[in-house]
């Protein structure tokens, strides 16, 4: 990994940690618009119980808890993507 | 947030998962053949899903955040780069963070991966030499995010979820502004800054088509 890309992904990690800090908790486009609807009312079902829900994590209190899902999300997208592409090139 | 479970009957989101499944399919095969930097793509897909949770406040009590792919397909010199990354994104963010349902996981790939990313790109590409690298990412990425929404209203109509006309006045109207002060801001700001500060990061390719 260069150093260009070490400086970037430091960068994401904080851009990662403020987010939830500095965002809107209002509610967004998708949701608003959803929110006009008689018929979109009581359709939104929850299949999978995430272990993250609404980018929080159980046992730890308010704008923290986003903070720990952001940063664990964030290495989990890097992990995944990483693994991911690494597999594809490789295949070549 | 992203379209989540229920939205979308079975069977329609069925269609969009098979068609998003063939895109992300061939993004793959982008990966394969055209680009072999996983670093650079993870990082990119790591801070992607780091600013989707940017949400920016705009008028009428709503907000909105930055989707990032036609910054990916900019950066990286192809939409099918948009494709792959927001793929992966969409996937993480459905089983993990409960952001998007995973029935309808390749409509929002659909519209977020694919629409996005080729509307925005070829805006860009289009634009670029009568007003500059700022101006035709800015335009390019405001374009891909209504594209999007716009194709979402689309979906929730055919599902019956949304009436057509209101849905799409709605979503065009919200994600309009949204493009203004998030998607196409962020996108001319991070495109300018990494050409200005380290062009080197990006591949030969990418670099020249930037």
């Amino acid at each position: 990994m260069r150093r260009g890309h070490a400086v970037a992904l430091g960068m994401v990690f904080i851009l990662a940690a403020l987010a939830p800090i500095l965002a809107s908790s209002n509610p967004d486009g998708l949701e608003k618009t959803a929110e006009k609807f008689e018929s979109a009312q009581g359709r939104e079902v929850e299949l999978l119980s995430s272990p993250f829900p609404d980018y929080t994590v159980y046992g730890i209190e308010g704008t923290a808890s986003e903070v720990v899902a952001m940063l664990i999300g964030t290495a989990l997208v890097f992990a995944v993507s990483l693994g991911i592409a690494k597999a594809v090139a490789r295949a070549r | 947030m992203h379209i989540p479970d229920g939205f979308i009957p079975l069977g329609q989101a069925a269609v969009y998962s098979a068609v998003a499944l063939l895109f992300a399919a061939r993004s793959f095969k982008w990966v394969r053949e055209e680009f072999g930097e996983a670093p650079l793509l993870a990082t990119l897909a790591a801070g992607i899903f780091a600013i989707q949770a940017l949400n920016v406040p705009i008028p009428w009590g709503t907000s909105g955040h930055m989707t990032g792919g036609v910054l990916a397909a900019i950066l990286l010199g192809s939409p099918w780069a948009g494709v792959f990354i927001l793929s992966i994104v969409l996937l993480v963010q459905a089983l993990f963070f409960a952001d998007g349902g995973i029935t309808v996981l390749g409509a929002n790939i659909l519209n977020i991966g694919v629409i996005s990313s080729f509307a925005g790109y070829y805006t860009y590409l289009a634009l670029k030499r009568r007003v500059g690298i700022a101006g035709a990412s800015f335009a390019g990425a405001w374009f891909g995010l209504v594209a999007a929404a716009l194709a979402t209203a689309v979906e929730l109509a055919i599902a019956g979820t949304f009436p057509l006309r209101e849905g799409l006045l709605f979503m065009g109207m919200y994600h309009a502004v949204i493009g203004l002060v998030a998607e196409g801001t962020l996108t001319a700001l991070v495109v300018t800054t990494v050409l200005k500060v380290s062009p080197e990061i990006l591949p030969a390719r990418a670099r020249e088509v930037v």
